[in-house]
């Protein structure tokens, strides 16, 4: 479950241009930066690298407040997965 | 339809900060909650452009020009029925429209990852739209992409719900760049999109779409419109 934790702190640090460590998983998606083409993105990237789907109505940025929520979605689709 | 595009190269950190007095405290707070300094420029922006846009069309004084949005955060001007703003922001540019009719619009920088395009696609397009785009070469794979997005996105924010709406319920003009886009089976709006600065896709939507031309604002003039 930590790889999902890096992969999204990889994604994140490659799109703004900034060390993983910096990746603050509190701050609201807005403010991050990240724009809803930028989400999708994103959510494509974890769907591919940990073989789960997001569900259509759950591709929005705006049903995550921050990355920590999208973390959450994502260990629940991984165990979902198992 | 006015639209006007600024680029965040021109706007320095010491105009920023004045612009930024002249706007007021509730957006002033929400601009300044970015974390990074390019997104706090293009943001800061989009608020200036929005009502100097308005000033300028409007022919009303800067300080009379109220912004109130939306429970989706789309912006409208406050006791105006007849005036419609909207703003899209990406990479260098910042980008905002004025209309007498409701209008949506976007702008994407066209930065995709080769190796999901097909992936992303599969999450933006309706079956028919995946369809054709499987067709494409791979570079014109990436560019479709981007302006399929700003298709479909510019309609979300033109309907005013942001992507509370499926993004694949949406049916764009995809073989042409200029049409009309259909949401469960019924005609609702015209989209018109555009290359801009070469690396941009630009996309408007609104009932009745014309021609759509962008005039690049200098920055000067955009600041100098806060004063008057």
């Amino acid at each position: 479950m930590q790889n999902i934790r890096e992969e999204i702190c990889k994604f994140v640090s490659d799109l703004k241009n900034m060390e993983q460590q910096e990746v603050d998983f509190c701050k609201d998606l807005n403010e991050l930066g990240i724009s809803s083409f930028d989400f999708v993105k994103l959510a494509v990237y974890l769907e591919e690298k940990f073989d789960v789907e997001f569900a259509d109505e759950r591709l929005s940025r705006n049903l995550f407040q921050n990355l920590a929520d999208l973390e959450r979605y994502m260990k629940q689709l991984a165990v979902e997965h198992l | 339809m006015k639209i006007i595009a600024a680029n965040i190269e021109d706007f320095c950190d010491a105009d920023a900060e004045k612009a930024e007095e002249n706007l007021p405290l509730e957006t002033r707070q929400r601009v300044r909650r970015f974390r990074f300094k390019n997104d706090y420029k293009r943001s800061l922006l989009g608020e200036i452009m929005i009502r100097c846009l308005s000033v300028r069309c409007m022919g009303d004084e800067y300080k009379k020009i109220h912004i109130v949005r939306n429970q989706y955060g789309k912006p409208c001007i406050a006791n105006c029925k007849d005036a419609f703003v909207n703003v899209s922001h990406s990479g260098n540019w910042a980008v905002c429209a004025f209309d007498c009719e409701e209008l949506g619009i976007d702008i994407e920088q066209n930065i995709l990852p080769g190796k999901n395009t097909d992936s992303l696609a599969k999450e933006i397009l309706s079956g028919e739209e995946y369809r054709y785009f499987l067709s494409l070469n791979d570079s014109e794979k990436n560019l479709a992409l981007t302006k399929y997005w700003t298709m479909k996105e510019s309609f979300t924010k033109y309907d005013g719900q942001g992507l509370q709406i499926n993004i694949k319920d949406i049916q764009i003009p995809y073989q042409y760049n200029r049409g009309e886009i259909i949401y469960h089976n019924k005609k609702c709006a015209g989209v018109y999109s555009l290359i801009y600065d070469g690396n941009y896709y630009f996309s408007c939507c609104k009932r009745n779409i014309g021609n759509v031309r962008i005039e690049k604002i200098e920055m000067g003039d955009l600041l100098g419109c806060m004063e008057e």
